[in-house]
């Protein structure tokens, strides 16, 4: 969490191998992403990392099954049947696997692209904002899911947000500022987060 | 990635419309670009004299050259004859019953008072010896043979037209000298052959060998098999026994029999040469271009492609899939209007009077392949070079850009950009050195290279340009201001948009003064180098021969005579180690008082000294062979002789005289050309009008000889040049027509890709009439930066073009031809603007800005 403008995103776009720092180093577990040709460093976010954007970012031509197991095929694996099916049902698509993302609305959509994050089995799931463009209900619907995907299938999940009550469904919360890890709170509570975000504005 | 690409490819069928119509109309330009020129390879018609011959032989009518590769090859114009020990050898091959050696005299025909015949359907008329009625076979209808060399038998059909039969006189005009003969009888046609393209008149042999001018040489040798021999094997035997001789069986013998086709073949390989290259190269440019605003218009799709784990090769893959299933449907369909396309040429050439009629297409599988790998090719290069951007950048960058439209282009497009530019100028420049039709030839390629240069430069000089023309819109009310800006930002669209119309403009420009610039040339330097009064012309008759030359000369006030061969010379040449042979239109020419009918400006060396083996050549031919006056030169005669001749002068005005000129002692005894035309300088102390007067009287005498004073050769020249004119603007015509469905195309997806931004401009509060404005004025500011753009291509080319041809910076033709074309593309830009704006604007603001891209 932190203010606008205090690094989140940006961060997590370097984290993922998105984003190429201008200095240091990124590590993701025991690999150096500095310096990886773009091709190799494609293929370990394909493979060990799954992202989930604000803006869903769905492919509009395809269907929501052939979006879901985009990144197997791009890896060129075939899909693992029973966890796919476990997957769609956990998030709770399964009935809207031949439609278009146009047919959909932004919370199926934000689901799918939830899916699409999860069948690759990454190490971890990286989401930016994701419930930045959703109502509060269907955002408390998304959440839960994550949250969900966390304790069920044991994924874990790094999400950037603004929100203290998304901040709530996280086990630990770190805080930036001016592009600084700043504070950490663990088992959160929304008054708690909500009250460190008031300060870290003023500071 | 092909599955992905072709559910993408489903599920956007529009998306790809342009894409395919691109491809659809390339592949139906190559294709008919590819038939023209098959047909000019295997296209005859059947044979109606030699119908009857189980194996026609002629001569090797291909030139090709020690040390020089396949495709150096050129067609002979005139007849390679075949002397007697050649159908001795021929009768000798095994299964061969017997071979006859045919002379084919072109003549005019006339009863023996009033002018002479030209029976209204088939135009030629030939005279041939009576041993070769047999390879009709024709059969006596009335009357005998002819038993004297008096004596003639005529076609039935001739005979009617000329109002004649058996025991009556009529007049045969061969060279130009007309000679009574009886009527001993006519024929009647072959079967099966009902002679729609000829007339025929037979004459004893002995007499046909005289009036063929090349007695003891045969222009073909017609063979009938012994039973039972199978013609095609028995071909093979003869072109085993005989090297020097190449066999017709079936209706390809048609080929050997009308000279009219032969020649209708080498200009039908010949446009669809140019124009084939032409289309091609067009064809390529505008794929590209298409691919690359459908590619750019797709880059967030791309974009979340990569964010979600496409490496670069797998980006590339797609876009090259799904351009090349693209191409595969596109290529393969285009290959039907492909076959018309070709059929309409066809028939628009045979309008022109440049192909005969009933000279079909030859139609084989060829051409559509070539079309659909071609397409294929350029769709996979293409979307290669645009997949470069897509694939390359980083993810979280592409995210970033692709809701904007910008970026600078890669630093190897703007140096590719600006050695096209270069290459396009030097190119321009030609004519100057290179003066006549090969270096004109050169402007409209230059063209195209200005403006594939100005494409690869991308948005750099849109931007500059529209930021410059939009100035005065931006000071103005809500939408001129919003026009300006939408222009500038949107300067990667503008690109796209931008670079087919400029070609439009450019290339149109450019190919049609070129062409009215070569006939402009040619007129002006017929009419400035003509010092002779009158001129006399042979139609129909073959050409005159040497005894009218001298009688005509003889006529008294008459002070020079000058006899004209056209023909054509091959100079073989070598560039970069490859040797090559250059096909120059020639003049045989009589050298005694040349100077006084012909001033060909000379610029080094002495006219007078065309004498022997002497050649003259224009100046910049001349220095492009790297000869000086003095050197020898190397040439074949338009009948595949080599000669090696000496230079002795140079001149300037090769485009209305010939690049070659040769004295007639270098053709007579070598080739079978005879003089077309003589230019006649009456003398000083003449009465002008008496001697016309005199001439005319020859005329009647002559009645293939026509008299026309200078002004008439001046339109007669004019003629000429604009004929030539036609026959190039007929196949650009087809590229120019592709060029402007371009326009319309990439103009049509670039406006219906933004359906989404005029819904927004709605819903802020917008107006339909006022949307429409808006694109409207962002319409006028691309064609007023094409207008521009277009012009500046065609500026250089044509001032070249000017300078070395007229001798002013300036080309010549129809002033109005530049506002139209201008106009035209203007209307068409707006149009493809304006047309898909309003049908985006029809739905409801609000459903347009949910659909996502």
């Amino acid at each position: 969490m932190g203010p606008s403008g205090s690094g989140k995103s940006t961060f997590l776009h370097c984290a993922a191998g998105l984003d190429r720092p201008t200095s240091g180093e990124v590590w993701l577990g025991g690999t150096r992403l500095t310096g990886m040709r773009e091709g190799r460093l494609t293929r370990l976010r394909r493979d060990r990392i799954g992202f989930v954007f604000q803006s869903y970012n769905l492919l509009p031509a395809l269907s929501v099954e052939d979006n879901v197991t985009m990144p197997l095929r791009l890896g060129d694996r075939s899909p693992d049947r029973a966890w796919f099916e476990r997957v769609v049902t956990r998030v709770g698509i399964a009935g809207l696997l031949d439609r278009r993302p146009a047919e959909l609305s932004g919370g199926q959509q934000q689901r799918a692209a939830v899916a699409r994050a999860l069948v690759t089995r990454p190490d971890v799931i990286m989401a930016d904002e994701p419930t930045g463009a959703l109502d509060s209900r269907t955002s408390g619907q998304v959440l839960a899911l994550l949250r969900d995907v966390v304790s069920d299938l044991g994924q874990t999940v790094l999400m950037v947000t603004h929100d203290p009550v998304a901040a709530c469904h996280a086990h630990d919360v770190l805080f930036l500022a001016d592009g600084r890890l700043v504070e950490r709170l663990t088992a959160p509570t929304p008054e708690a987060v909500a009250e460190r975000m008031t300060r870290l504005g003023e500071g | 990635m092909f599955a992905i690409a072709w559910k993408t490819l489903r599920a956007r069928r529009a998306a790809f419309a342009g894409a395919f119509t691109a491809l659809f109309c390339g592949a139906a330009v190559i294709t008919a670009s590819g038939i023209l020129l098959e047909s000019g390879v295997r296209s005859t018609v059947p044979p109606e004299r030699y119908a009857g011959a189980d194996v026609m032989v002629g001569g090797n009518q291909t030139l090709r050259i020690p040390g020089g590769d396949l495709t150096v090859a050129e067609r002979l114009p005139e007849r390679v004859t075949l002397p007697s020990e050649v159908r001795d050898a021929v009768a000798a091959v095994p299964g061969v019953r017997a071979a006859v050696g045919d002379y084919d005299v072109p003549v005019a025909i006339a009863p023996v008072e009033g002018d002479a015949v030209v029976p209204a359907a088939p135009r030629v008329t030939a005279a041939h010896g009576w041993d070769s009625a047999v390879l009709g076979p024709f059969s006596p209808d009335e009357g005998r043979a002819p038993e004297s060399d008096s004596e003639v038998v005529l076609d039935a059909a001739l005979a009617a037209a000329v109002g004649v039969s058996p025991g009556d006189e009529v007049r045969i005009v061969a060279a130009a000298a007309p000679a009574v003969y009886r009527v001993a009888g006519t024929v009647t046609a072959p079967p099966g052959a009902p002679l729609e393209r000829s007339h025929t008149v037979f004459l004893t042999p002995a007499e046909a060998a005289r009036l063929s001018g090349h007695p003891g040489r045969f222009d073909a040798v017609g063979v009938l098999a012994e039973d039972g021999a199978d013609p095609g094997a028995l071909a093979r035997s003869i072109e085993d026994a005989v090297p020097e001789v190449t066999t017709y069986t079936g209706t390809a013998a048609g080929r050997l029999e009308f000279a009219d086709v032969a020649a209708s073949r080498s200009l039908l390989t010949l446009v669809a040469a140019s124009f084939g290259g032409m289309a091609m190269l067009v064809s390529l440019f505008v794929v590209a271009i298409t691919l690359a605003l459908s590619v750019h218009q797709r880059r967030r799709e791309f974009a979340v492609l990569r964010a979600i784990g496409s490496t670069p090769r797998q980006i590339r893959r797609l876009v090259v899939g799904e351009a090349l299933l693209v191409a595969a449907f596109g290529g393969v369909l285009g290959c039907l209007p492909g076959i018309v396309l070709a059929d309409v040429l066809r028939g628009l050439f045979a309008r022109i009077g440049v192909v005969p009629d009933d000279l079909p297409l030859a139609v084989g599988p060829l051409p559509p392949l070539v079309a659909v790998l071609l397409v294929a090719g350029t769709a996979a290069l293409g979307g290669l070079a645009t997949a470069h951007r897509p694939a390359r950048i980083s993810p979280v960058e592409a995210l970033r850009e692709a809701a904007v439209d910008g970026g600078e282009p890669p630093r190897w497009r703007r140096t590719a950009g600006a050695v096209c530019l270069g290459a396009g100028a030097v190119a321009a420049l030609t004519p100057l050195y290179v003066r006549g039709e090969v270096g004109a030839a050169g402007t409209g390629s230059a063209a195209l290279l200005m403006v594939i240069g100005l494409a690869l430069l991308g948005p750099v000089v849109p931007r500059r340009l529209v930021r410059l023309l939009g100035a005065p819109l931006r000071g103005g009310r809500v939408t001129g201001f919003l026009a300006a800006a939408n222009s500038e930002a949107g300067a990667r669209r503008t690109g796209s948009a931008l670079v087919p119309l400029v070609l439009a403009i450019g290339f149109t420009v450019t190919l049609v003064y070129t062409q009215s610039t070569l006939a402009a040339a040619a007129v002006a330097q017929t009419r400035e180098g003509l010092a002779a009064d009158l001129v006399l012309a042979d139609t129909g008759s073959g050409g005159v021969a040497a005894e009218v030359v001298e009688e005509v000369r003889s006529t008294p006030g008459v002070a020079v005579v000058t006899s004209v061969t056209p023909t054509t010379v091959f100079v073989p040449f070598t560039v970069f180690e490859d040797r090559d042979l250059a096909a120059l239109p020639a003049r045989g020419v009589d050298p005694d008082g040349l100077a006084a009918t012909v001033d060909l400006g000379i610029a080094d060396g002495d006219i007078a000294e065309l004498r022997g083996d002497a050649v003259a050549m224009e100046r910049s031919q001349a220095e492009l062979l790297g000869r000086g006056v003095g050197d020898t030169v190397e040439m074949y005669l338009g009948d595949g002789t080599p000669v090696e001749l000496t230079l002795v002068a140079t001149y300037e005005r090769g485009i209305g005289f010939g690049t070659v000129t040769l004295p007639r002692e270098v053709l007579e005894g070598r080739t079978t050309a005879l003089p077309g035309r003589l230019l006649v300088r009456t003398a000083e102390d003449a009465d002008p009008a008496a001697v016309a007067a005199a001439l005319d009287a020859l005329g009647e005498r002559h009645p293939t000889l026509s008299l026309v004073d200078r002004d008439g050769f001046a339109s007669g020249a004019r003629a000429e040049a604009a004929l030539a004119g036609w026959v190039n603007l007929v196949g650009l015509a087809v590229i120019l027509g592709y060029i402007a469905i371009a326009v319309v195309n990439t103009l049509v997806m670039a406006t219906a890709g933004r359906s989404r931004e005029f819904a927004l401009l709605r819903l802020v509060g917008m107006s339909r009439w006022q949307v429409l404005r808006v694109a409207g004025w962002e319409a006028l500011l691309l064609v007023g930066a094409a207008a521009l753009l277009g012009t500046a291509v065609a500026v250089l080319p044509l001032a070249a073009l000017g300078t070395g041809l007229l001798g002013v910076p300036l080309p010549a033709g129809p002033p109005l031809v530049y506002p139209a074309v201008v106009a035209g593309a203007a209307l068409l830009g707006v149009l493809s603007v304006l047309v898909p704006t309003w049908a985006c604007l029809r739905g409801r603001p609000v459903e347009a800005v949910g659909v996502r891209e």
